[in-house]
């Protein structure tokens, strides 16, 4: 269970496997630490609508939680 | 709102780490997810402060069909937080059979899925008649869980051939298959079943075995029309044979255009390499643009047997099979008193056990017995019985469950599928589908219920094999993604509310247990849920820890899949 603030420092849109898009993001850790994760894109388009964000490059820099539609 | 649940890490399913928050549901439907709702009313609240709050779980492979015409909450299924199920599997539904057709096709589930007969001629009374549409009409009225049913390619080839089902269809019945599968597909199924090795109680394959591939690939043009799911067992017990079928579903994938799962892939200490072959494959085809999914089950494969039921692991032992099953007790006592059929039996299994390969008797365990004089004999082999008594083991085996009137179990466990180290990077495995728990079939062999908690216990909390995130997603969402069921496995507004409250510190299987509650009586093997607090389905709260399972809870719902390939991510980079 992750209890620190990671920060998006990449995003890409991805094909998935089942003809699904996914958000292919990278999230660093305070302590230097990277972990690379799909998500489906279910998940995070209503952030991304909330933030009119039409690149997902606009996301790199900001903390993880702005991609959990009720924290944007 | 209807309920609100405070206080909760949420685990929504995404991969995302985990957060605090609250999750409000309203109509069936999640409606706020991670604001605090403060002083917000609701008619029910849960605090899950220190618990988990995920998406239910969904489970892509049972054989729930029969249990769900009597039994609602297919117990214990849903105390482990499962709240989806996919029925169908193995190429065996229970529509559309005609009537004529019914007897057939129950001793065809009963024996692949060892379900008692008893059972299943109690528990299925055939009242929706023959179509899948009224079937799942049926099934809907009195849900509360969540199916997704497949239809079934013997089933369909029985329903278009009738009687004279072994054999290759013609042309003409391809296309009446292909219009009874567009009519499954209409009113609710997720895709077809069919199988490579399922046989009937005369040995002969099951009907969907005598298909031409051709026939196969005009289902799956249908299944393409609107890009429902091809589930097949495949020769899991030969790494070259599936091998063959990864590369044969990649396929059929790409031409039609569909989703394909194969079930089950075990990791065998035999041939270890085994999985590593069969997932190089699977990356290949998935390289090229097929989506093929290998199922991997969670948990070791265990099994339980008295003389008194047939088990499957007799099936090709000379003289075994036809003995078990025998209709009655006492023919079954009679033909194991009788010398010339007990003497074939211990040299068959004598003669296996001796062989490299194959059941041991000597290391099965016996696991419970009838007699109290023989209490001591608990856990211990049948090897030590056959020293202690001067005998071989085949015979100290028979011996006892005579003495015991068929009463004694034995039980061989850790059969396969046990090496943690190779399977929890296999579960991990972004191209591998956890599933394949079979829950519903074998219940008298052992226990399909708490691979989940399996999952949580082994393989994320005592191996670190998964992060609880991960875990999580490749239980909830990634299932709904691979079996395109819309709107579900996700915590997100406007979702089902399908959800789960666990404390990932204790989340787990119980025990191994004997459960005689099956109607016509029988003893089946289940475990119960560790760890989980409570079960919502649709926004209905189903069990808890508590209360246990909640009277005329009924929030399940056929999940219907969407039509085609989703577009999401259109106009984004």
């Amino acid at each position: 269970m992750s209890v620190i603030e990671p920060v998006i420092v990449r995003a890409a849109l991805a094909a998935g496997h089942d003809g699904l898009a996914e958000v292919s993001i990278a999230l660093r850790y305070p302590n230097g630490a990277e972990r690379t994760m799909s998500l489906p894109y279910d998940a995070v388009e209503p952030a991304l609508d909330a933030m009119h964000i039409a690149n997902l490059e606009q996301l790199v820099g900001l903390p993880w939680t702005t991609l959990v539609s009720d924290h944007s | 709102m209807d309920i609100v649940i405070r206080n909760g890490t949420i685990v929504d399913g995404s991969g995302l780490p985990g957060y605090r928050g609250d999750i409000g549901i309203e109509g069936g439907k999640i409606v706020s997810v991670g604001r605090p709702l403060g002083d917000t009313d609701g008619e029910r609240v849960i605090d899950a402060a220190g618990r988990i709050v995920a998406p239910g779980f969904v489970d892509p492979h049972t054989h729930l069909d029969a249990q769900l015409l009597f039994d609602p909450f297919v117990y214990p299924t849903i105390e482990h937080g499962i709240t989806t199920v996919v029925t169908g599997n193995c190429s065996l539904s229970m529509a559309p059979v005609r009537t004529a057709h019914r007897d057939r096709f129950s001793r065809m589930f009963r024996l692949i899925e060892e379900m008692p007969a008893a059972a299943f001629e109690s528990g299925v009374d055939w009242r929706w008649g023959e179509s899948f549409a009224d079937l799942l009409d049926t099934l809907a009225a009195d849900l509360a869980l969540n199916i997704a049913p497949l239809v079934g390619h013997s089933v369909l080839r029985m329903y278009v051939l009738g009687d004279d089902s072994r054999r290759p269809a013609t042309p003409e019945e391809v296309e009446a298959m292909c219009d009874a599968l567009r009519s499954c597909l209409d009113a609710g199924a997720v895709g077809m079943s069919t199988s490579y090795v399922d046989i009937e109680e005369d040995f002969m394959p099951v009907p969907c075995r005598f298909a031409e591939h051709s026939e196969v690939e005009a289902l799956c043009a249908v299944l393409g029309e609107r890009g429902r799911m091809l589930q097949i067992v495949h020769e899991f017990f030969d790494a070259d044979l599936t091998v063959s079928r990864v590369e044969m579903l990649g396929d059929l994938s790409r031409r039609f255009g569909i989703p394909t799962t194969l079930s089950p892939l075990f990791h065998s200490a035999a041939s270890p390499g085994a999985t590593d072959a069969v997932m190089a494959a699977v990356e290949r085809e998935v390289a090229t643009g097929a989506r093929v999914w290998p199922q991997v089950q969670t948990r070791p494969i265990d099994i339980s047997w008295t003389l008194d039921q047939r088990s499957i692991m007799f099936l090709v032992i000379p003289g075994w099979w036809s003995v078990l099953s025998l209709p009655t007790k006492a023919e079954k006592l009679a033909a194991l008193n009788d010398p010339t059929t007990r003497s074939t039996m211990v040299k068959a299994l004598d003669e296996l056990s001796a062989s490299t390969f194959g059941m041991n008797a000597a290391t099965i365990i016996i696991r419970d017995v009838a007699l109290e004089k023989n209490r001591h004999l608990v856990g211990t082999t049948v090897g030590d019985l056959a020293t202690a008594t001067g005998t071989t083991p085949a015979e100290a085996l028979i011996a006892l469950a005579v003495e015991e009137d068929l009463g004694t179990w034995f039980i061989r466990p850790n059969i396969g599928h046990v090496d943690t180290d190779a399977i929890g990077p296999l579960l991990a495995h972004p191209n591998v589908h956890i599933g394949a728990s079979d829950v519903g079939a074998h219940v008298g062999s052992f226990s399909t219920y708490g691979d989940v908690g399996l999952l949580m216990s082994k393989f994320v909390r005592e191996t670190g094999a998964l992060r609880l995130e991960e875990a999580v997603k490749k239980v909830t969402s990634d299932v709904c993604a691979i079996w395109g069921l819309p709107d579900r496995g996700l915590l997100r507004e406007g979702y089902a509310a399908d959800v789960v409250v666990f404390d990932a510190a204790t989340i787990g299987r119980g025990p191994e247990i004997p459960s005689d509650d099956f109607p016509g009586g029988g003893t089946r093997w289940i475990r119960r849920s560790e760890g989980i607090d409570a079960v919502i389905v649709n926004g209905t709260v189903t069990w808890t820890k508590e209360a246990g399972y909640i009277d005329g809870a009924r929030g399940g719902v056929v999940a219907v899949p969407r039509t085609s390939g989703a577009v999401a991510g259109a106009g984004r980079r």
